[in-house]
């Protein structure tokens, strides 16, 4: 089993530069020429002498072959240098530092409220095929992926912060308060409507993937077997099928873990959040390179990570791969 | 005891007999088709919207971008606005027209050329295997890898946001999961023992993956078109809402909508033009929900597998 | 000798999106205890989800006729609970299903799957379960059980599972073992180790069988007693030698002709009989006689529906061509 996962491991390596080399190209295509952008943000900067841009344009590397500038990107970046936001003018690691623990809080929360939701209502839908409960979830998850997900956080703000009040329109903390609890309770009021929104908006497609999961295990042959073999009904369900079922399940559910960053992206965007996701797009926006090419990295490595995870959680549950041998 | 020792003979003749009331497999997946009620309603929808939105302006004098500035923000059934104008007196129902013209035309493009791309990669790598199998399938697994949304804004800036480049960034970033379905199908498909015989007598390659394979693997890329539409159209929206798909004046039911955020609470004259909010916002949601709805009764009735269930 | 099951004008339909279908129909037959029955026929003649209905394994959207009658020593199963019918099902009754490579749960392995019988049926801890697993795995011969019974199913052969299927089947020894071609999925060597098991088995703890399958060698080995099926219905019914040395119904006689015998000399090469056409799918049963389209005897009489008529002892064909040879 270590030998599988050293194995995955070393096969992600080469995709991880890939990946880079990709966004690096991308990134390098952007419009908008750095200096300038400095010198507009800057006025220290502000020059006209050819002489000087010429200098800077060395300093900074800017005239630099495409591929001579991705292996000085990459050696500083393998050395732990992300660069400085030419935007928010600090280090880009301080920036991530200290706006990813927002995006954390956010994501998996709404990862866990999806899960909440999606479990029982797929695994209930399944079981009871064709019943009025499987239809009506039915016709929401249709609903919910017919959506999108900003037009279904906007309407959430009008009903339950607008006309209802109960949340804040937006943001993550209100200024002023004191007081661990205090602080804790006011945290919570602002992350229910945006976790809530992301979270839901995942649970409709997982829903209708742990149905038609469970579905088609509940159709195997050692399904009939158990009950062939007397087990009571609710039990050939949990024990033999659910089980079955499951490796899929969490394998999906894993494996979606950085779409609830990039959507995480258009949220924070609606409701002000101060996570990764609205980092990176105003360092897209805006030109600021060094960012926006490290939040994109990052995203990326979550998108790795979250596969290997899939993998691991896939291999628990599964003997026949834990025993070291592919399929059956 | 050998095994099946009639049943070989009864398999060829099988090949040949048809049962008496299932003519075809296409009369059957008709016939599936038909008592999916959904799938049904969702295919007249579509058309409806179609025909709306194509034939639409043909029956209106007014253009997207004629401005009646007498009325401004006027609610719907106002006289000769039918779904009210905007805050620069713009016709809502002729702009509803137009941009789904480019909503559609969006969505139907980039599914159409995901699908093929797919397909083609899927096809590719399943049927050839081995290193052509590992470096297409890695390459997938790169694409798939790049934070999708970040990526098309990225794009969208790099190569400005007019209908064909958003087409084509949808499609860049959105083939991979349509490959990997053929890829497995494929996998299974080049087992069966009619690919088997068809090579043993010396078949050539292309002419198995256009008879055999193919027609094999079309259900499962239909099914997978509707659905990448139905996603290209939505992303397309998101895109506009971040001020980054279709740009005004040219319309689309995205950047409407992201124009009606502006006066979701309210506009500062005290009205609230939820018109603006809803029309396209419903227009959104209907195609997109029955494009699912047909994609699904479409899946049901092109799997064999289901033939039994009620 | 006493009896087990009694199974009276069984007839099962399926609600499909092409309507009512029903693929089983008028079925009727008993079994004594110890009594080995076969239920032949090709797939598609409705041989298996007969047996299934036995146990009331059937797909949810199938149902059973209002005249049918299911009776279990003397109890009617269609009458039962789900919580009777559990208590029923593994104990009394249990099955052997055709593809062992399938019909074993991959997670769990294959000392739980036996033990959860004796947890389930009899009330055993798990290590006595445990125990009454490893006896039963060594009594259908498979080496050292000990070590077997902490492996997962993926880690053995088909013969193996197969064994392990059956070990299961008869762990509370049953009164009525079903098995649905159980050796229709092994290699032929296997094959005949399986049957050879089973008949030793069903002797030793006098279990009432029936045996399905379309494979007329594993009938001639196992059974007492024959029902020939076709589309949905019983053709031909007798004890194993009626059927073998005076087989009556034209596709009794047609299924018996087309086994391969084994010759070596030229002149006996001649090309094997078969049955021409297909098995009527269960949506368009022919009318009259529904094997009338493939037999090489029908005549007028044949569109009206024939009787089940009674020959000599209890050797029944359901065929206009015996008609009067009623004794």
């Amino acid at each position: 089993m270590k030998v599988y996962f050293l194995k995955r491991f070393l096969e992600l390596i080469p995709i991880f530069f890939a990946i880079s080399i990709i966004i690096f190209v991308i990134m390098n295509s952007m419009p908008g020429d750095p200096l300038l952008q400095m010198r507009m943000q800057n006025p220290r900067v502000m020059t006209n002498d050819p002489e000087r841009m010429r200098e800077l344009r060395e300093y900074y590397h800017l005239d630099d072959p495409l591929p001579v500038k991705y292996f000085t990107w990459l050696k500083s970046v393998l050395t732990g240098d992300l660069g400085y936001s030419s935007m928010y003018k600090s280090p880009v690691i301080d920036l991530i530092a200290s706006r990813l623990p927002n995006t954390l809080v956010l994501t998996i929360t709404a990862w866990l409220i999806g899960l909440i939701f999606a479990l029982p209502i797929g695994i209930i839908s399944a079981v009871k095929k064709y019943s009025a409960f499987d239809y009506t979830t039915t016709v929401f998850a249709f609903i919910g992926i017919s959506l999108p997900g900003f037009w279904f956080a906007l309407i959430a703000i009008i009903i339950f912060s607008v006309n209802l009040g109960w949340f804040p329109v937006s943001g993550m903390a209100t200024y002023g308060i004191r007081g661990f609890w205090n602080i804790f309770a006011d945290r919570l009021r602002h992350l229910v409507l945006p976790a809530f929104v992301l979270g839901l908006v995942q649970v409709a497609s997982w829903v209708r993937y742990i149905r038609t999961s469970l579905l088609e295990v509940l159709d195997q042959d050692y399904v009939r077997t158990a009950y062939a073999k007397g087990v009571p009904d609710r039990k050939v369900i949990i024990k033999h099928a659910l089980k079955n079922a499951m490796i899929p399940i969490i394998t999906i559910i894993a494996l979606d873990i950085p779409y609830f960053f990039g959507g995480a992206l258009i949220i924070e965007t609606v409701f002000s959040w101060p996570g990764m996701g609205r980092l990176m797009y105003n360092a897209v926006i805006s030109s600021d390179y060094n960012l926006a090419i490290s939040c994109l990295m990052f995203l990326a490595i979550i998108t790795l990570i979250s596969n290997l995870v899939a993998d691991f959680l896939y291999v628990m549950v599964d003997p026949r791969i834990r025993m070291g041998r592919k399929g059956a | 005891m050998p095994k099946f020792f009639y049943k070989r003979k009864l398999d060829e003749i099988e090949e040949k007999a048809r049962p008496v009331h299932i003519n075809s497999y296409r009369q059957l997946v008709w016939t599936k088709f038909k008592s999916h009620k959904l799938a049904l309603f969702g295919a007249v929808v579509l058309i409806g919207v179609a025909f709306f939105t194509l034939l639409g302006p043909l029956f209106v004098e007014v253009g997207y971008e004629d401005m009646d500035f007498s009325n401004l923000f006027s609610p719907p059934l106002t006289e000769g606005h039918p779904f009210g104008t905007d805050e620069l007196g713009h016709d809502v129902l002729v702009r509803v027209m137009y941009g789904g013209r480019i909503s559609l035309f969006v969505g139907f493009a980039s599914a159409v050329i995901t699908t093929l791309i797919g397909t083609i990669v899927g096809l590719l790598s399943g049927f050839y295997g081995g290193i052509v199998d590992r470096l297409l399938m890695r390459f997938v697994d790169v694409m798939l890898s790049i934070p999708m949304f970040p990526i098309l804004i990225t794009l969208t800036l790099v190569f400005g946001s007019g209908i064909m480049n958003i087409i084509l960034v949808l499609t860049v970033f959105g083939w991979m999961g349509v490959s990997r379905l053929v890829r497995g199908l494929v996998l299974s498909i080049r087992e069966t023992e009619y690919v088997m015989s068809a090579r043993a007598m010396g078949v050539r390659n292309g002419r198995i993956i256009l008879r055999h394979v193919l027609p094999n693997v079309i259900p499962i890329v239909i099914v997978s078109a509707t659905l990448n539409m139905s996603y290209a159209i939505l992303a397309e929206s998101s895109l506009s809402y971040l001020g980054l798909g279709i740009q005004p004046p040219m319309p689309s039911w995205g950047n409407m909508l992201q124009r009606a955020m502006n006066y979701i609470l309210g506009t500062t004259t005290g009205t609230n033009p939820w018109w603006l909010t809803v029309f396209p916002g419903f227009f959104i949601f209907i195609t997109v929900l029955n494009v699912n709805f047909l994609g699904d009764g479409l899946r049901d009735a092109l799997d064999p597998k289901f033939v039994s269930e009620s | 000798m006493e009896r087990i099951l009694e199974v009276d004008n069984l007839e099962i339909s399926f609600r499909t999106q092409l309507g009512k279908i029903t693929p089983v129909d008028g079925v009727s037959f008993g079994l004594s205890r110890g009594e080995t029955l076969g239920i032949v026929g090709e797939s598609g003649c409705g041989k298996t989800i007969t047996a299934f209905s036995i146990i009331k394994l059937l797909p949810k959207n199938a149902f059973l006729g209002d005249n049918t009658k299911i009776t279990f020593r003397g109890r009617d199963i269609s009458t039962l609970s789900s919580e009777e019918l559990q208590k029923i099902r593994g104990k009394s009754i249990s099955m052997v299903f055709q593809e062992p490579m399938t019909s074993l749960n991959p997670l769990y392995t294959i000392g739980w799957q036996i033990s959860e019988v004796y947890r389930l049926h009899e009330g055993l801890d798990e290590d006595a379960a445990m125990k009454r697993s490893i006896e039963m795995l060594r009594l259908v011969g498979i080496p050292e059980p000990q070590k077997r019974v902490k492996e997962f199913p993926h880690q053995l052969s088909g013969g193996m599972r197969q064994r392990v299927m059956i070990a299961m089947a008869l762990a509370c020894s049953p009164e009525l073992l079903i098995a649905d071609e159980p050796t229709t999925a092994l290699d032929v060597t296997i094959q005949a180790q399986v049957l050879e098991l089973m008949n030793e088995l069903k002797n030793k703890f006098s279990t009432a069988t029936i045996i399905i399958t379309h494979d007329l060698g594993v009938i001639a080995e196992m059974c007492d007693r024959v029902l020939v099926m076709y589309a949905g219905q019983i053709v031909e019914s007798g004890d194993i030698f009626d059927i073998f040395d005076k087989p009556m119904h034209p596709y009794t006689k047609g299924l018996i002709n087309s086994i391969p015998k084994i010759e070596i000399s030229k002149k006996d090469q001649k090309k094997l009989s078969v049955i021409d056409g297909y098995v009527p799918h269960p949506s368009s049963f022919p009318d009259g006689c529904r094997f009338r389209p493939r037999c090489p005897t029908a005549f007028e009489k044949c569109l009206e529906k024939p009787p089940m008529i009674e020959s000599e002892g209890h050797h029944s064909v359901r065929c206009w061509l015996f008609e009067g040879d009623d004794m």
